[in-house]
């Protein structure tokens, strides 16, 4: 098969929104945060396989492999405690691509490392990038429930301007990304996220 | 895989999930490598064989005094064998990544995938 050509279907930013929430209505009924480890190891019943050296060596910090049974992680940033949120992402994003694109990738019928290796040289980059985008734009839908999120910044907004009214002048842009790093907490998700998600309602 | 080994693997993953820990919380709190620890999970390498270390993992899963013996007899028993290349099971290409974006933000390239095929032939 030649790959160079192939391209995949746009998805709009509200059907992925609505597909990451009827995912986390199925498979998480708690609070925020989603605990996406869970998820996966026990709703999904999917595979969380450390990997000493993946980033090092190969850049990535996980992926989802394409028997769909297990998502490996680099082994050193699964345990550092710092990397939780990034990794958390990392997990969604995955199941984002499980959720999204498996059947595209089935009918991309990989079945030999032959054919990997030219998937991976061929398939253009801009697919690649479309693909890794919607997969982004799952992640935070899933493990920022925009809901919750509003509320939460709405109440940090009243008490940040309560205390510096001078915070009413400035623009609702240079707010959101001042406030942000105050609901990384809420989420367990980076500060970028979070900016992201109040960008993207 | 040798059947001990996959017992014993299955054992370990049900006792920690009905704990409802991840492999990394549990590995905190016994101070293990979570890439061997999954190793164990999955029937790929023997578990340990020190007692002290068995019984911390028994502790740790709250496993009544007359299953502790059981516990570390079946990781015992799962001691010393060595496990089939999992690729002889597996095919490789089910292994590879569906898709794999480097923080770079590139495709990866050649020696990328060169070196993720060495590190999951030795996951």
């Amino acid at each position: 098969m030649d790959y160079s050509g192939i391209d995949v279907p746009f998805l709009p930013k509200n059907f992925i929104k609505e597909e990451a929430e009827k995912f986390r209505s199925k498979f998480w009924v708690g609070k925020v945060p989603v605990n996406i480890e869970k998820i996966i190891e026990q709703k999904l019943n999917l595979d969380i396989i450390p990997l000493p050296g993946l980033m090092k060596q190969c850049d990535t910090d996980a992926f989802i492999a394409s028997g769909w049974g297990a998502i490996y992680v680099d082994n050193d940033r699964y345990l550092d405690d710092r990397y939780q949120n990034r990794l958390r992402f990392s997990l969604a994003h995955e199941i984002g691509h499980l959720v999204l694109h498996q059947e595209i990738y089935e009918s991309f019928k990989i079945a030999s490392m032959e054919s990997f290796y030219k998937f991976i040289d061929q398939i253009p980059t801009s697919t690649y990038n479309k693909l890794e985008f919607q997969a982004n734009c799952f992640a935070g839908y899933l493990l920022v429930p925009r809901e919750v999120l509003f509320t939460e910044y709405e109440k940090i907004k009243k008490q940040a301007i309560k205390n510096n009214p001078e915070l009413k002048e400035i623009s609702d842009d240079t707010l959101r990304d001042y406030l942000a790093a105050q609901l990384v907490d809420i989420f367990n998700v980076s500060a970028e996220a979070i900016t992201t998600s109040l960008a993207n309602p | 895989m040798p059947k001990n080994l996959q017992k014993f693997g299955e054992i370990l993953k049900s006792l920690r999930i009905k704990n409802d820990l991840s492999i990394r919380e549990a590995c905190k709190l016994t101070n293990y490598d979570p890439s061997n620890w999954s190793k164990i999970e999955r029937g790929l390498i023997s578990p340990p064989g020190d007692e002290k270390v068995l019984s911390g993992w028994g502790k740790l899963f709250k496993v009544k005094k007359d299953y502790l013996r059981q516990f570390i007899d079946e990781a015992q028993v799962a001691q010393g064998i060595i496990p089939d290349d999992i690729l002889q099971k597996q095919e490789m290409v089910q292994l590879m990544p569906a898709f794999f974006r480097t923080l770079r933000n590139k495709k990866p390239s050649k020696e990328e995938i060169d070196n993720l095929i060495n590190l999951i032939k030795n996951s």
